[in-house]
């Protein structure tokens, strides 16, 4: 059993089950607001790439059962996850509190779970370098980030 | 153009103003180009204001100086990080970041640097020489050709990809196929949008870039453990590398300037694809095939010589048709306009000391950028004397920001940071991720223009081959295809026929 | 300039502390207001939008943002302007199509009662135009050849205003041509001088910055520009199509702002500085208030629909 669970049989597994739930969306095509005369069907294409993904998929399944591909990679899940978990907590986060407190605080954390220890000179680097992100964009380019509520910055 | 009116054209550069914009306009761009998020027509729609209120020339030079040093300042973050500042440098990540990780951060900004200005200067020549002629050939190419031609482009993926070759096509469907999401346009049908509306615009590519590289590398970092934070050995500051190691690597940088002029010149394809298509026309045709991946020069090469040459590509059709050629060239044509500069056919008959001003301050600009690189270098390169710890975290930080200002819209940073998870375990699972790119770009004017040819020729596919560009495109599409294929059945079959005869002498 | 603004803020500030404030459009604006370019840079609405709004900053003495959030012809910006505060400090540029045409063909999470229309500023007149070298001299020519074989128009997706404009010309002379979206501006005059297509049905600037050749332009009268180019009512069929562009606020901004707005609206399109850019840019001037641009507004929202039903779309 354990010869089947390798990166082979879980990417080809996971993208067929994705491809045929993909190409069952197109099949419950409501009809277009407006046709063009002579134009092909709004799924066509789609479609088209959608029978090659399901093949392909078929096909790196099919190696990864005969267990002709690489062993599962190592990985060190606590800072891995640590890190994703940052990422995804601070994007979520970010129109809430704003890119300042958020960004800052991403930084901040991912620096540390990648192991840099000198917490002064961490916070430093995470309060200047989103400091002048926000300079950039939000005063020199004009591109509005994120504001935190009831400050306006 | 004869010399005289080039050099009329030149003495508008007599201006010390002019000449002092194009230097502050030189080291902006790089600046911006640099930050990812920040694209070339970002940087371009920021200085439009200031240009409001200098002269038509000084105008002119600051766009251009703007246009060209963005589109190499792409490059910086590229091989110092592994992030594409602009989507136009995401091929220059493949063997710029290997070679700044061994260490040769120096001589990996001077390779960058002095392609982009040759692949630069390659291509404002051809615009100087033959734009209207170049712009009158450009328009035969319909969506008939223009579809002929992505389909050959896409044949690159075989040659981004190592190992598994299944791996690089599934990764070329999944970008051609999330090319597809949001509202088609010609049905008026949102497609996989799942009733998201602000889905409904599609996928932009700098957010799904973020992810692919910017991210998933902080990701794919953080699951190596402790050992790899280690600090690299770092070269800094800024080397060319000597003359016998161009020569021996010039094919690549004439055959990448010209993929990237015409394909500059070709309204549709755009400088992200060209730079990939390039890199892959490199591998495929290098002695040093092996080395692509690893820090092999020609590879940087290939991407920043043709993504610079896309400039003087793009402005053929601008200037001589006042048609864009692409998004940048969009911006700066309704710069001119603005400043009452018409550009069209008539430019050239009416104007020519404009126009041959024009040729010769993307002259200026190449030169300048080269030594703007030279100089920025050195701060640069020291980016990697920072821990890699801190480094990554900033990524992250700019990764938000980057996509955010895309289109101020929070869906973008959530297909970044989905995109950086996905391109992780990607990787983990020997997929490449650069495939995904070049379907990506490629996948919207493919279906477009199939699209377009279909309803031209009655949805007959067959009446595709009534053109004859599209004819010898399928045609190279198919010996580009078919050859590899022959050259390994005869390779199988040789090294049978040589068992078998081993086995006759044996017995 | 921006002394000013922070002037205005700190006065409004000292109200808020003393607890007397009044959204009094005196204090508007207190701060930078961001006006959404539902394209990308570079295009159409893109210039002329960034045009206006260097004159309004002038006219309003205040900072204005240009942000351009493009996507889904037009719908997603109209869509984030809909949805933003109605204090005034958002803003949207657009032309005709993304407010009043889009809402016809699809679900969008806007429709004709989610805008305050501020004020138009510019309309084009549209025009049948040909490659300089065509067979076809006159739109006779045109329709002939349509009776007889294929005639190919270009244009942006279906649903634009070109597309309308060609469906309604064929519809008028009871021909059909077939219709190829390519794009519009520069992509289609690229379509018709590559051969691709026979004409494009753009607005009336093809002729003078592509070097195309125009048979006729839809306007009430000839224009100034083209003289010798006859309208579609000389020819016969009353029609008249043009491309408008003019400013939105969102559904619920105070009067009173709306006022300041189209008051400043007025003194930015006066301003020479805006008249040069747009003609430059070859936009043809038209100016209307804030009433009398909500009622045309209107009228187009309905006449567009119904216009669309007569070409054979399927509306909502």
């Amino acid at each position: 059993m354990a010869r089947f669970v390798n990166t082979d049989t879980i990417l080809g597994a996971v993208f067929l089950f994705l491809g045929v739930a993909l190409f069952r969306v197109t099949l419950a095509v409501k009809d277009s607001v407006f046709v063009l005369e002579g134009d092909a069907p709004p799924y066509l294409v789609p479609q088209i790439y959608l029978y090659l993904w399901i093949a392909i998929s078929a096909v790196i399944l099919a190696g990864g059962l005969r267990g002709r591909s690489g062993a599962m990679p190592s990985i060190a899940w606590r800072r891995f996850l640590g890190v994703i978990s940052l990422v995804i907590v601070g994007a979520t986060l970010m129109p809430f509190i704003g890119f300042l407190i958020s960004g800052t605080a991403t930084v901040f954390g991912v620096g540390w779970t990648l192991g840099f220890r000198r917490t002064g000179v961490l916070a430093g680097i995470a309060v200047a370098s989103i400091v002048s992100i926000w300079a950039l964009l939000v005063f020199f380019a004009r591109m509005p980030l994120p504001v935190t509520p009831g400050l306006g910055w | 153009m004869s010399l005289d009116v080039l050099l009329s054209g030149a003495s508008y550069m007599v201006d010390p103003m002019a000449v002092l914009i194009m230097v502050l306009a030189t080291f902006l761009g790089m600046f911006v180009g640099a930050l990812p998020g920040l694209g070339t027509v970002t940087a371009l729609a920021m200085i439009l204001p200031f240009t409001y209120v200098l002269s038509a020339p000084q105008a002119i030079g600051m766009l251009l100086a703007i246009y060209c040093s963005s589109v190499y300042g792409g490059a910086i973050p590229a091989l110092l990080i592994n992030v594409p500042g602009t989507p136009q440098s995401a091929a220059t990540t493949f063997d710029a970041y290997p070679m700044a990780k061994k260490g040769l951060a120096a001589e990996a900004l001077g390779w960058v640097t002095a392609a982009s200005t040759l692949g630069g200067i390659f291509s404002l020549i051809v615009l100087t020489l033959a734009a209207p002629q170049l712009a009158a050939v450009a328009v035969r190419f319909g969506s008939i050709e223009i579809f002929a031609l992505i389909v050959f482009s896409l044949t690159t993926i075989a040659w981004v990809s190592r190992g598994n070759p299944f791996k690089g096509l599934l990764a070329g469907v999944i970008g051609v196929f999330l090319a597809t999401i949001g509202v088609d346009e010609m049905s008026g049908v949102s497609r996989f949008t799942f009733g998201n509306f602000a889905l409904s615009a599609g996928f932009h590519i700098v957010p799904i870039l973020i992810g692919l590289f910017a991210l998933s590398e902080v990701f794919s970092t953080a699951g190596r453990g402790a050992q790899t934070l280690a600090k690299p050995i770092v070269s800094t500051g800024f080397r060319v590398a000597p003359f016998y190691e161009w020569a021996i690597r010039w094919k690549t940088l004439l055959r990448s300037s010209a993929i990237g002029t015409f394909l500059g010149i070709l309204p549709g394809v755009g400088a992200t694809a060209a730079s990939l298509i390039s890199y892959a026309q490199a591998r495929a045709a290098s002695p040093r095939k092996e080395n692509f991946g690893q820090g092999e020069p020609e590879g940087v090469i290939a991407s920043e010589a043709s993504n610079n040459a896309v400039t003087g590509g793009a402005l053929v059709p601008t200037l001589a048709l006042g048609i864009p050629g692409d998004a940048p060239t969009a911006v700066m044509l309704g710069a001119l306009i603005i400043h009452g500069i018409t550009p069209g056919i008539q430019l050239f008959s009416r104007n020519p000391d404009l126009v041959s001003f024009i040729f010769v301050a993307l002259l200026v600009a190449n030169v300048m950028m080269f030594f703007a690189g030279m100089l920025g270098a050195q701060l640069f390169s020291r980016v990697l004397q920072l821990p890699h710890a801190v480094v990554m975290a900033v990524v992250v930080a700019l990764s938000l920001a980057g996509s955010y200002v895309i289109r101020f819209s929070m869906l973008d940073v959530a297909v970044a940071v989905i995109a950086g998870i996905v391109g992780v375990l990607l990787r983990y699972a020997g997929v490449p991720l650069a495939p995904i790119v070049i379907g990506f770009v490629l996948g919207r004017p493919l279906e477009v223009n199939l699209r377009q040819g279909l309803i031209l020729t009655d949805m007959n596919p067959l009446g595709f081959f009534k053109s004859p560009i599209a004819c010898v495109l399928f045609a190279i599409t198919a010996i580009v295809v078919v050859y590899p294929l022959l050259k390994q059945i005869a390779k199988i079959r040789r090294s049978k026929q040589t068992d078998s005869n081993g086995d006759a002498t044996t017995a | 300039m921006k002394l000013n603004a922070k002037l205005v803020a700190a006065c409004a500030a000292l109200g808020v502390l003393s607890g007397i404030a009044p959204v009094l459009a005196s204090d508007y604006p207190t701060k930078p207001i961001e006006v959404i370019i539902p394209y990308g840079a570079g295009g159409n609405t893109d210039t002329s939008g960034r045009i206006f709004i260097k004159s309004m900053r002038k006219a309003l003495d205040a900072e204005l943002v240009p942000l351009n959030a493009a996507g889904a012809g037009g719908t997603v910006g109209m869509a984030k302007v809909a949805a933003a505060k109605a204090d005034g400090y958002t803003l949207g540029f657009s032309p005709i199509a993304p407010v009043t045409v889009q809402p016809h063909l699809r679900p969008l999470p806007y429709g004709k009662d989610s805008f305050e229309p501020v004020c138009l500023v510019a309309d084009n007149p549209t025009a049948v135009t040909v490659a300089p070298d065509s067979p076809y001299k006159s739109l006779d020519d045109l329709i002939a050849a349509a009776r007889e074989g294929k005639v190919v128009a270009v244009g942006p997706a279906p649903g634009s205003i070109p597309h309308i404009v060609q469906s309604a010309i064929a519809n008028a002379y009871g021909v059909k041509f077939k219709y190829l979206p390519a794009g519009g501006g520069g992509k289609a005059a690229k379509a018709v001088l590559g051969g691709e297509a026979d004409f494009a049905a753009d607005t009336s600037a093809m002729e003078k910055v592509h070097g195309l050749r125009s048979l006729a332009v839809l306007a009430d009268a000839r224009l100034a520009d083209l003289p010798n180019v006859p309208t579609l009512k000389e020819l016969g069929k009353d029609l008249t199509l043009t491309i408008w562009f003019g400013a939105f606020a969102p559904k619920g901004t105070p009067a009173a702002v709306l006022d300041r707005l189209s008051q400043a609206c007025e003194k930015a399109v006066a301003d020479p500085e805006f008249q040069t850019g747009m003609k430059n840019a070859n936009y043809l001037l038209r100016y209307m208030g804030r009433q009398e641009f909500t009622a045309f507004y209107q009228k187009q929202f309905d006449d567009n629909q119904a216009l669309l039903k007569l070409i054979g779309v399927k509306t909502r």
